[in-house]
């Protein structure tokens, strides 16, 4: 099965916000296609969550002065995702019933998220902030999951509600 | 007996596997039991309503409220976030939402492996809070509303779990929607209204093009809409824009008044048009009536028509 209309995200997408990470071990280090909603939907998670950064600097600001520094000193974290689907999508599904895991991988509207890699690890009092951009881009509740005994592991999957 | 042996050892093993499988939920986010109120005010200067929203939770209410929607029409500006709350519009562009994300610590014996911390300054039972504010240049109508009580989404142990405890749990799909929804005061263009014309005559009501006389119109009231607020003076029908007759017109048996024409308990407003300003054709299907309520926002209602007597 082929999945038509999918577009190839840059490894930096709004700006630099956001990070995309196309390796590997699985299978060819292309797995940086969405449909072109979806990409628009990561973008628009990364620059709310980036103003929610700045947002909460400049409330926590001792004076004006500070606070308009914010729009330049604020700068990380940037959320990073380390697998969205192949050029055709499909290809994951081996089992031929489009059962999970990955499911929505095949169809470009799934994206996981690093939150605890040591790497991109996305600090709780951040993460209840990127938690809100993903809702507010219109996608599923994210569930936290992969192997319990390395916690570091474990990411976030996006879904598209579009 | 060694192949029963081995039946009801598969058996235990198959039972066992289905317990360990059993996915516990956490509850919807909609635990909570909450009232809404909403203030606007005009600025007479620059013509921009003000909204204001309190969030009341009830203290019988099971969760924390930590966010809390608006859906709105138009544009909005200037918004405002209570403590330790921030806003955000959502992807349609057409809702904003507040949220509390300012983090409080993990319960103790709750380990970080990359779930949502619960919020330092969430809506508790039994408390208010104001201070969600925005302008916006459209009046006040209904609105949408969506507000969200805590309910943590515990991590899983591996992809497929994750993905199945979505699906299982009712993750997918739209997080507007699991919360507690109602009504209430937002930015619109324009106030939908329910009209009945001639009533009680069902639609499509019969109507001669030609005909004289008065043409009475139903408002009808609801438990979104208020028919007492139309301000009657405000009122055209059809493509002629035809205007309400006054109460001295000797044309008008009685006067715009409010009475229950269709027996659903709510009051509606009854007003008279002069058939002959109407302006119906005889192609036309439906007749329309614009207005506004007596705080100015537009309303707008029309019903489907069969005209009768006409030569095409």
């Amino acid at each position: 099965m082929e999945i038509d209309g999918l577009i190839g995200n840059p490894t930096s997408l709004a700006g630099g916000l956001l990070t995309i990470d196309p390796t590997s071990s699985l299978h060819d280090n292309n797995n940086i296609y969405t449909t072109p909603t979806f990409s628009a939907q990561l973008q628009f998670m990364a620059t709310d969550f980036r103003l929610r950064l700045i947002a909460q600097c400049i409330k926590t600001s001792p004076d004006p002065i500070t606070a308009l520094q914010c729009f330049t000193t604020v700068q990380r974290p940037a959320p990073n995702i380390d697998a969205l689907s192949l050029q055709a999508g499909g290809l994951f599904d081996f089992t031929g019933n489009w059962g999970p895991p990955h499911h929505d991988h095949r169809v470009g509207v799934e994206a996981d998220m690093r939150i605890t890699n040591p790497t991109f690890f996305i600090d709780s009092k951040f993460r209840i902030m990127l938690h809100d951009a993903v809702i507010n881009a219109l996608m599923d509740d994210p569930v936290s999951g992969e192997d319990l005994a390395d916690p570091t592991s474990n990411h976030w999957h996006l879904v598209s509600l579009i | 007996m060694k192949r029963m042996s081995i039946l009801l050892s598969t058996l235990m093993l198959c039972s066992l596997s289905s317990v360990w499988a059993q996915t516990t939920c956490p509850p919807p986010p909609n635990q909570v039991s909450v009232n809404v109120t909403a203030n606007a005010s005009l600025d007479p200067t620059t013509q921009l309503y003000t909204y204001t929203y309190t969030l009341a939770s009830d203290p019988g209410s099971v969760q924390d409220i930590v966010s809390f929607a608006v859906a709105f029409e138009g544009s909005i500006t200037n918004i405002s976030d209570p403590q330790g709350w921030d806003h955000g519009l959502m992807f349609t562009g057409s809702t904003v939402r507040w949220s509390a994300d300012v983090a409080a610590d993990f319960p103790p014996g709750v380990q970080d492996q990359g779930q949502v911390p619960p919020s330092a300054f969430p809506v508790k039972p039994g408390s208010r809070m104001t201070g969600f504010i925005f302008a916006s240049q459209k009046p006040p109508g209904p609105v949408k509303y969506f507000v969200h009580g805590y309910s943590p989404v515990p991590p899983q142990a591996s992809e497929a779990d994750a993905e199945q405890f979505s699906t299982v749990c009712g993750l997918k799909g739209s997080f507007l929607q699991r919360g507690v929804t109602g009504s209430t005061l937002g930015p619109v263009n324009f106030i939908s209204v329910n009209i009945s014309i001639k009533p009680p005559a069902a639609a499509p009501v019969p109507i001669n093009p030609g005909e004289k006389g008065v043409t009475p119109v139903a408002i009808l009231g609801s438990s979104t809409f208020d028919a007492s607020t139309v301000g009657v003076s405000s009122l055209f029908l059809g493509p002629g824009n035809a205007t309400v007759l006054g109460p001295g017109n000797a044309a008008v048996v009685g006067k715009a008044e409010l009475e229950d024409v269709n027996n659903d308990g709510f009051p509606d407003l009854v007003v008279h048009f002069p058939s002959q300003q109407i302006g119906i054709q005889c192609t036309d299907t439906s007749l329309l009536l614009r207005g506004k309520t007596q705080a100015g926002t537009p309303i707008r209602g029309s019903e489907a028509i069969q005209t009768v007597n006409c030569q095409l």
